[in-house]
């Protein structure tokens, strides 16, 4: 059986940054959207720092200090990359307007006007980017000026470990200590979870007592680091509490999943949507979708054993790569999962992979995946636009290694900002 | 007394020694197992699998399998086996097989196909026949650890990332060995008595150093691990050895293997993409799920072949063994052991000490066949699947998992800290992994590098940024095996490793 409800302007399928920013930003415009997600999306594997361009090209390890003056520059040098198809001038836009309503969720970010900062993680190496949270901010500072801090973490806790990030960092930033402490609230069994931990902290209690574990060591520290851990809402205001309490500014250093900073970027921004009206879809999975050749009309959902269609006026996709599920590889090639768009992809699977892991020019399997034309519609066989009305943003466009160019979160931002203006113009 | 190589038949050979009373060193450029030893399907042969075309080896493995069963219980996993033919597989051969295997005295018994389907379910249910067979499964890591202990209590020395780079010879003599320690660099010479080349597929180079040249022929298997795994026994394919025709059970996991592919040296080779495509082709014959598997890894090792007259493919050739006294070369105290395989470690070790003895005037006889070979706890690690009963035994697990793929205890890994540290050995996560499985699950070292990273820095044995070379010897060592398996789910992994460790660490950079 087949039913059908209510007509969109527009669905946006994925549930990660790209699908979550495309979705603000048709709300911006207006558009009556659904944003659907087969999960409810990968946000907590991403670290919550905003990337816009760190390094190009990566064969020559080149890192840019301002990030505008690196797109530029790959603009130029690659005009098949995702960006040069934008044009500087739209990803400036599309970030500005990002920034903004993320302004209105109230999650504040911090960053130095055209520059990369830098951000010590939990390995102790130094992470470029651009844009970090607030309460990542004071670490930079911190960081550029040497200044002597204690960084603390925790019993249990895993994937974080001080020791090793005041060694490992020590050749940059040699002022620092660390300290492992009891976290100050009974939790049950040995191990210490990111996500629990950072909603105990919303009690004030528990921050008076976990400033009182940290004051006897604070010494000579001008600062205070700990894992990102400080709420899953309102974290600034965790920080400053903590900060009154301890006299030194407290800042959170990015960890491995479950990243507390990604899924408070994810929520925000689906608090600021919902506010908006726009309807969430989560756990349900699209299975294909209906055209009249030329133009999607609607997209098929499983709904239980019978299926259920989703009208709407356009369509963009932003289901991810291979982690996401937008992509998948067997051992004959990579297939684009819902709607079997052509992937531009290595002939052959011996040409995925480079032979070492770290080689810094990246993978050639990081390149395959949509080819768009310049209204980010995702091409056919025959070179044109496959459909009318389908876009693509995010990480399942091609030619394009984010990992490597440090670039993800500008990726999603920005093609999710160029597929819903080119949605807008394309439909009149 | 020197042993060169400390790989199954080395250490076999240090425990054989040993036990006689004579007091000898193992030397080894790498680790314990780092050549075939350690990259092999981990099959215990009841020699059926020989029959055909190698009877001195199918009645070794028959004995052998045999006597293992007995002494080294904890390293074996007795499943039995099956041979399976599916249709279009050679009828003649299916047909001479038993009369084959009674004719060299190996157990066999005949099933119905349904009853074959009944003990393993997941069999292609069009197979045409099937038979029992005495197969098991051992663990070579556990075996050759194992062995190595208990020559090490009894007064024998293993020197690990250790090099032969030369020998003093004065005529008929070695007098001298020079040894190059990996990690200074520096080099000592060692007087020596005796000399045994135990190097595997480098057991030409060895030779060479001395002078004498031995032909081997050096044959690649490549074998890839599953996720989790999907035969109760080990299932053989009924017809003349060919690629892909064994899948072997390793604890939780399958082991699907093997190729066969001629080199021109015994380098360390890494499984290529074309041949895990041939594996899966032709062992999801035999287990048709092994099609759509999830593999976490692939791995390949170098066989060290005997020569045959007439040059023939590797298939062909014995897997007999030799140990050869170097008289025509005109050196007295210099043996090389080569050819063989795992199941007959214990017997080529046997041959070479006797001959080692009967040249020192030692008269005490081989031990290593009537007397169990002693269970140490730390080598228990090696064994797949005893970390996660162990953790689930303990009613409350308190203690943390290092590794939540294998369920390694953080205390199983402090355990070995403490071993390499006592003796002296370095502390390479890679080392650590060998002896644990840490970094041997699905996510193939992402998560768990950099906890063992972590737990070096917090027991204050890694300083400044000796962690991330460290990290990054360990991923690049990981990504050997996974690079040819990269698709499916395991691909997604990979990506969000990549994610992780070059978005988010920049470990590239």
């Amino acid at each position: 059986m087949t039913r059908s409800r209510q007509e969109f302007d527009l669905i946006i399928v994925g549930a990660g940054l790209a699908g979550l920013a495309a979705t603000a930003f048709a709300l911006e415009s207006g558009l009556k959207t659904l944003q659907l997600g087969a999960t409810s999306g990968e946000m907590h594997f991403a670290s919550g720092l905003l990337d816009l361009l760190g390094i190009h090209p990566v064969e020559e390890q080149d890192r840019w200090e301002d990030p505008w003056a690196g797109i530029a520059a790959l603009v130029r040098d690659r005009p098949e990359h995702p960006y040069a198809r934008l044009g500087l001038e739209n990803i400036r836009s599309g970030w500005k307007e990002f920034l903004a309503i993320l302004e209105r969720t109230g999650l504040r970010y911090s960053g130095r006007p055209e520059r990369n900062s830098l951000v010590a993680t939990c390995t102790g190496t130094a992470k470029i980017t651009y844009q970090v949270p607030e309460t990542m901010w004071p670490g930079v500072i911190g960081f550029k000026k040497k200044r002597p801090g204690l960084i603390v973490d925790f019993e249990g806790m895993k994937d974080f470990s001080a020791v090793q990030l005041v060694k490992t960092i020590g050749v940059h930033w040699p002022g620092l200590r660390a300290q492992r402490l009891r976290f100050p609230y009974p939790f049950q069994g040995t191990e210490r979870q990111n996500i629990f931990m950072a909603e105990a902290l919303r009690s004030h209690k528990v921050r008076t007592a976990l400033a009182e574990a940290i004051s006897p060591h604070l010494g000579d520290a001008r600062l205070v680091g700990m894992p990102a851990i400080l709420g899953l809402q309102q974290p600034e205001v965790v920080a400053a509490d903590l900060e009154g309490l301890l006299g030194v500014p407290v800042f959170e250093i990015p960890t491995m999943p479950p990243s507390v900073p990604g899924l408070r970027l994810k929520q925000a921004i689906e608090q600021e949507i919902m506010r908006e009206d726009a309807v969430l879809l989560y756990g349900r999975r699209a299975v294909g979708a209906n055209s009249d050749g030329r133009r999607f009309v609607s997209l098929v959902l499983e709904a239980g054993r019978s299926q259920e269609t989703l009208k709407a006026r356009g369509m963009v996709l932003a289901t991810g790569r291979f982690l996401g599920g937008g992509l998948a590889a067997s051992r004959r090639g990579i297939r684009e999962t819902l709607l079997d768009l052509p992937v531009h992809q290595p002939r052959r699977r011996q040409d995925f992979h480079r032979r070492r892991f770290l080689d810094p020019r990246g993978h050639p399997v990081n390149q395959a995946g949509l080819e768009v034309d310049d209204l980010f519609r995702p091409l056919g066989n025959n070179g044109k636009a496959a459909y009318e009305n389908i876009f693509a943003a995010g990480s399942i466009l091609a030619h394009q290694d984010w990992k490597r160019m440090k670039c993800g979160a500008g990726l999603a931002i920005a093609t999710a900002y160029g597929a819903v203006k080119s949605f807008i113009r394309a439909s009149g | 007394m020197l042993i060169v190589g400390a790989g199954v038949t080395g250490a076999g050979l240090a425990r054989d020694l040993a036990l006689r009373g004579v007091h000898c060193s193992v030397v080894e450029a790498k680790d314990i197992n780092a050549g075939a030893s350690g990259a092999n399907n981990g099959l215990l042969h009841s020699g059926a699998r020989y029959v055909s075309n190698d009877p001195v080896s199918a009645r070794e493995c028959r004995d052998e399998s045999l006597l293992l069963k007995t002494l080294a219980p904890h390293c074996i996993e007795d499943t039995g086996g099956l041979f399976v033919a599916v249709a279009g597989d050679d009828e003649t051969y299916v047909a001479e097989f038993p009369s084959l295997c009674e004719q060299h005295g190996i157990p066999v018994r005949v099933l119905e196909p349904r009853e074959a389907l009944e003990l393993e379910p997941t069999l292609n249910h069009k197979i045409i026949a099937a038979y029992r067979v005495e197969d098991a499964a051992i663990n070579p890591f556990r075996l050759s650890l194992d062995n190595i202990a208990q020559a090490e209590a009894h007064g024998a020395r293993l020197f690990t990332h250790t090099e032969l780079v030369g020998f003093e010879r004065k005529g008929s003599r070695i007098q001298a060995a020079r040894l190059r320690q990996n990690q200074s660099g520096q080099e000592i010479v060692v007087g020596v008595e005796q000399v045994v080349n135990a190097a595997g597929p480098w057991a030409g180079q060895v030779a060479a150093l001395a002078g004498v040249l031995i032909p081997i022929v050096y044959s690649k298997g490549t074998l890839l691990v599953t996720q989790t795994r999907v035969t109760h026994s080990v299932i053989n394919r009924l017809r003349a050895p060919d690629d892909g025709d064994i899948v072997s059970p390793s604890g939780t996991v399958s082991l699907v293997g093997t190729t066969s592919v001629g080199l021109d040296s015994p380098s360390p080779c890494q499984p290529t993409i074309a041949e895990v495509d041939l594996l899966v082709a032709q062992a999801s014959e035999m287990v048709p799920l092994l099609a759509g598997m999830r593999y976490v890894r692939a791995f390949a090792g170098v066989r060290p072949l005997l020569p045959a007259e007439q040059t023939a493919d590797g298939r062909a050739l014995s897997r007999g063994f030799e140990v050869l006294n170097h008289d025509a070369a005109g050196l007295s105290n210099f043996v090389t052991v080569t050819g063989g395989k795992l199941t007959t470690f214990r017997l080529m070790a046997e041959k070479a000490a006797d001959l080692v003895c009967s040249r020192l005037g030692v008269t005490e006889p081989c031990r290593t066949k009537t007397a169990p070979l002693p269970s140490t706890t730390t080598n228990q690690w090696t064994e797949p699947g005893l970390a996660p009963r162990f953790w689930l035994r303990q009613e409350n697990p308190k203690e943390p998992l290092l590794c939540e793929c294998e369920m390694v205890p953080t205390s199983a890994v402090d355990q070995i800290i403490d071993h390499l540290n006592a003796r002296g050995e370095p502390l390479d996560l890679s080392a650590i992994g060998l002896r644990t499985r840490v970094g041997r699950g699905s996510c193939q070292g992402a998560f768990c590098g950099l906890r063992m990273t972590a737990h070096l820095y917090e027991r204050r044995l890694l300083e400044s940024d000796q962690g991330l070379f460290q990290l990054k010897r360990f991923l690049e060592r990981r990504w050997h095996g996974l690079r040819p398996v990269l698709w499916g789910s395991q691909l997604a992994q990979e990506e969000l490793q990549e994610a992780l460790h070059c978005g988010l660490f920049g470990l590239e950079m």
